[in-house]
């Protein structure tokens, strides 16, 4: 997705009047998170007709939600490697705090990959640590090991921390 | 597919697919650190979520095989105990007192004797009957009864 960005902001055109009606004939209400990305895929000039447009800016929140927490887990070894050992903290919270503030189909995508990874540990256990020590998000960091359970872990942790009382119903009512 | 919006985390999500002790380790290290907050904005939902542990508990213990020792007990034993005094107290005892008394293992009654108080004598005697229902059901096994049956009904004839 950024990259994709990238390559719009070399070739950024003067707004065509194409895109100026699409903004105006803009059905639904833009979403308050976005208004900038919005305003710089119009501006582009890039998608100059209204169905390509909704195309791009449409995306289900499963798939939305599933790519920020791929930016985590996915590219969990290189943060860990570029970075000192603080900065991971800063990008698992700064993840949780992306997802609290979008409506809740996005952080809830979340659930499903815990359901996931439990369903997942029913299979006998094959790691040469313990359970214990994979679980430990701490341990896990500081012994240079790479643990998707602890990840997650954490991740859920720095969601649920910024969720608002409203949305504890969501984890059990 | 699940429908995210309707869906509880531990009671939907969790209570069907928990069946060994790894996982339900990984559901109280999801669920340990929060309860502090859950219990300073919505009390009640700690003690359902107590109850919830309890059910996950006794899930574990019926579907891992009964001569298989649970590794991790004094750490859900812990757990549960520092609930109850930090949190629910006496509230949830009666709903969790049977869950309890009926788990498989008397190692995991014995230890959680203190929240329901049952005392020592009860899980012996508790233990003793189950022992002497499985030896009567090995018994009964051992002997082939419609063969006996067979037989002594065509003596009589």
């Amino acid at each position: 997705m950024f990259t994709s960005f990238h390559c719009f902001s070399s070739q950024i055109q003067q707004p065509t009047s194409s895109t100026l009606l699409a903004w105006k004939l803009w059905p639904y209400q833009v979403p308050r998170e976005f208004p900038s990305t919005v305003i710089f895929i119009m501006l582009t000039g890039h998608h100059s007709d209204l169905e390509s447009l909704f195309q791009f800016l449409v995306v289900i929140p499963s798939v939305a939600s599933s790519a920020i927490l791929d930016v985590v887990t996915e590219g969990r070894a290189l943060i860990a490697a570029s970075e000192s050992g603080a900065a991971i903290e800063s990008w698992l919270n700064a993840t949780g705090l992306i997802l609290v503030s979008l409506p809740d189909p996005y952080w809830l995508v979340l659930h499903e990959r815990l359901v996931d990874t439990i369903r997942k540990l029913e299979s006998p256990w094959v790691h040469s640590y313990s359970p214990l020590r994979l679980f430990d998000f701490k341990a896990v960091q500081e012994s240079y090991l790479y643990s998707d359970y602890a990840n997650l872990l954490a991740i859920t942790h720095a969601t649920w921390h910024h969720l608002g009382t409203g949305h504890i119903h969501h984890i059990l009512l | 597919m699940i429908n995210l919006i309707n869906f509880r985390l531990v009671t939907e999500g969790l209570l069907p697919i928990v069946k060994n002790e790894i996982q339900f380790l990984y559901v109280c290290h999801m669920i340990g650190p929060f309860l502090q907050r859950f219990n300073g904005e919505k009390p009640q939902m700690v003690c359902r979520l107590t109850v919830a542990l309890y059910d996950l508990l006794s899930s574990v213990d019926r579907e891992t095989p009964g001569e298989e020792e649970l590794f991790y007990m004094d750490i859900f034993c812990d757990l549960l105990y520092h609930i109850k005094y930090m949190y629910t107290g006496d509230i949830v005892k009666n709903e969790v007192e049977t869950k309890i008394r009926n788990l498989q293992r008397a190692a995991l009654r014995l230890r959680l004797r203190f929240i329901t108080h049952l005392s020592l004598e009860d899980i012996a005697t508790q233990h003793q009957q189950q022992q002497q229902q499985q030896q009567q059901q090995v018994l009964q096994n051992s002997i082939p009864t419609p063969a006996l049956t067979f037989i002594s009904t065509s003596i009589s004839q």
